[in-house]
């Protein structure tokens, strides 16, 4: 096991993974930015290192000063967390390169899975049932018709580099297409550094299911079930849950057992999980993996009990899974909100500022995950993040019980923030229903929806 | 007289809600190119006019400078060589309860190696490379923020350093402002780490 690693991340998911080393007697060294000087990870850690400005490019994106910090201080391991370089495969190679362990799926299984179009054609032939998509990347406007034209409107342009929602565009038509295109290729350039775009069959009214694996490097692997995400606002997930409310116990399990047995086969390795959008009659289709540790992870470690950061440490070390599928029970039903610093009655506009007053819900069945502390100051830099309030009951009537005492607990002064957004959504019919869909609040407007539940 | 940024517009009006995001624009336009064009002029004082935004900025004139009798600069030591700037003035060192520090840091992360044979008494000029970050085998340089006189070694060579670590202290040979010469301008990436605007 390794005895000291480099956090390279920041905000509550640094926290997190510094609270896994913690547990695991592993010293922890933080890598910051100089707009985190004061964050709460900074304070925790064993030592920390400045690695840049506030811009990421220059720090958190910084493939040299985040290795260079890992040697100079002489870590054995790089935790890279979720976005910036945690599914950068050139990253894991360098880091290879250098002697040290990069926390995820090894570089040759990154560059496997690094091509979203290529994944969904290498799961396929492992089984998966995948959602009709353009064959490679498009290389102009007339492919990109052509593409559209065979696969049927609607269609989603997706980057291939992506994630988190970003630089996907819905269209409808040729025309539209030919519109979104050039903008989708300009922000996926800006955001990921590639422009590269495929196109996916737009399915109405889905719903976002996608199953946690865990997969050891000698081929054994286990699902920890699924996780409903249907919750989300332009691509962007809001609130998570699992089980999925949509889907019955059977279908459930075989996408989960079908989701493990490809990836094993395919030969990935670590943590990973695997988006599935599903039809109004119950039908998947795969779209991709994640191959890293995601935010809404903790929904899946209150139904189970596993620590997942801690399995993705131990399986970088090269230990065994040392568990087997019937070892895995899942109880209960859980939810995660995300709270986030942005003002919903301003299109989300996000915020930033100090936060004047920081108070966190408890109580059975609770758990806040967050960065926050009274007087600390969210810097504009980053995502809107600021926290996840995780909810578990026997049952998805208890957990939404629950998950209303600690919204209305819930204390955050200072910035402006979701919570209120969130009460609206359990509070509505949609959602005490279970019959959410991904496109539901971008049809009904967000602020309607507000309106709607009253406040 | 104090170092000033004023930004105002003419007849305001409104909620207010937009003046807030024009004036993070205007700031984020203006306020950069005219810091650093402050800075190297000899000027005390810019004012520019756009729309109904007026900024003016406002450099502090020090006493030391304005009295700026020169005193008998020490023998340079070594062979760091005193470039940029009209040659005299700007190397005198102002009178020593108005010294003047500047620090050089560093814009990487990796182990800190000063220029062979630099010392401290040694005579740099602005931009002056001082010696460089090893960042996993490749050489990052770090550049004098000032014309002036090596004072310490803040950090010991082979130690590791993050990024805005103070590298080699300094004592500048006139105000923090008052850079003149044509190669100030030449700003390298850590020139302007501890003048240049936040």
């Amino acid at each position: 096991m390794f005895g000291r690693i480099l956090i390279a991340n920041r905000g509550e998911i640094a926290l997190r993974v510094l609270r896994a080393c913690r547990r695991m007697g592993i010293s922890a060294v933080v890598a910051y930015s100089e707009a985190d000087r004061d964050s709460r990870a900074v304070q925790l850690a064993d030592e920390a290192i400045c690695v840049g400005p506030a811009e990421s490019r220059r720090s958190y994106l910084s493939a040299a000063s985040i290795l260079s910090a890992a040697v100079v201080t002489g870590c054995e391991a790089i935790h890279p967390g979720y976005g910036f370089l945690s599914e950068d495969d050139a990253f894991a190679e360098m880091t290879r390169a250098h002697g040290l362990t990069f926390i995820g799926p090894p570089p040759e299984v990154l560059e496997r899975f690094a091509s979203k179009a290529g994944t969904r054609e290498l799961l396929g032939a492992h089984g998966l049932p995948t959602i009709p998509g353009s064959i490679g990347m498009l290389r102009d406007d007339d492919h990109a018709l052509a593409e559209a034209q065979r696969i049927g409107y609607p269609v989603l342009i997706k980057p291939s580099a992506g994630g988190g929602g970003r630089g996907m565009r819905m269209v409808r038509t040729p025309r539209e297409l030919q519109q979104a295109i050039t903008i989708c290729r300009s922000e996926a350039r800006a955001a990921f550094g590639d422009d590269s775009l495929y196109l996916e069959k737009w399915l109405e009214d889905n719903r976002h299911v996608e199953v946690q694996v865990i997969v050891d490097r000698y081929g054994n692997g286990v699902h920890v079930g699924e996780r409903d995400c249907s919750v989300q606002r332009r691509h962007q997930k809001i609130v998570e849950e699992a089980p999925s409310p949509a889907l019955d116990p059977a279908t459930r399990l075989a996408l989960a057992e079908q989701a493990v047995r490809a990836v094993v086969a395919a030969g990935y390795e670590n943590l990973g999980t695997l988006e599935f959008l599903v039809d109004e009659t119950g039908a998947f289709y795969f779209i991709e993996i994640n191959c890293r540790i995601q935010v809404e992870h903790p929904v899946t470690e209150m139904l189970s009990g596993i620590d997942l950061v801690v399995e993705q440490i131990r399986i970088a070390a090269g230990e065994p899974l040392g568990y087997a599928q019937s070892d895995i029970q899942l109880r209960g039903h859980a939810i995660e909100f995300r709270i986030n610093a942005e003002d919903v009655r301003h299109d989300f506009r996000p915020g930033a500022g100090i936060v004047e007053r920081y108070l966190a819900p408890g109580g059975p069945g609770v758990r806040m995950d967050s960065h926050l502390y009274g007087g600390y100051e969210v810097p504009p830099f980053y995502d809107s993040l600021l926290g996840k309030l995780v909810v578990w009951g026997e049952d998805r009537t208890a957990a939404i019980e629950r998950a209303r005492v600690a919204l209305d607990e819930l204390v955050v002064e200072g910035i402006v923030t979701n919570i209120a957004f969130h009460r609206a959504v359990i509070d509505s019919q949609p959602f005490v229903d279970g019959v959410f869909t991904t496109n539901l609040l971008d049809r009904v407007g967000s602020a309607a929806f507000l309106a709607a539940t009253g406040r | 007289m104090r170092d000033m940024i004023q930004v105002e517009r003419a007849g305001a009006t409104g909620d207010g809600s937009g003046d807030i995001t024009e004036l993070a624009r205007v700031a984020d336009e203006l306020l950069p190119p005219l810091v650093a064009r402050l800075g190297v002029s000899d000027l005390g004082e810019i004012e520019v006019r756009q729309g109904t935004w007026r900024v003016r900025i406002r450099r502090a004139v020090s006493d030391t400078q304005a009295a700026a009798a020169p005193l008998a600069a020490p023998a340079a030591i070594g062979s760091a060589p005193a470039t940029g700037g009209p040659a005299g003035a700007s190397h005198a060192l102002p009178p020593a309860a108005a010294t003047d520090h500047q620090m050089a840091t560093s814009t990487a992360v990796g182990y800190f190696a000063p220029k062979s044979g630099l010392a401290v008494g040694h005579r740099v000029g602005r931009g002056d490379v001082l010696g460089w970050v090893d960042v996993l085998g490749v050489r990052k340089e770090f550049v004098s923020p000032a014309d002036g006189v090596i004072s310490r070694f803040v950090t010991e060579p082979g130690d590791p350093v993050e990024y805005g670590q103070e590298l080699v202290a300094l004592i500048a040979a006139t105000g923090p402002t008052a850079v003149s010469g044509d190669d100030a301008a030449d700003t390298g990436p850590g020139a302007g780490a501890s003048t240049g605007p936040a």
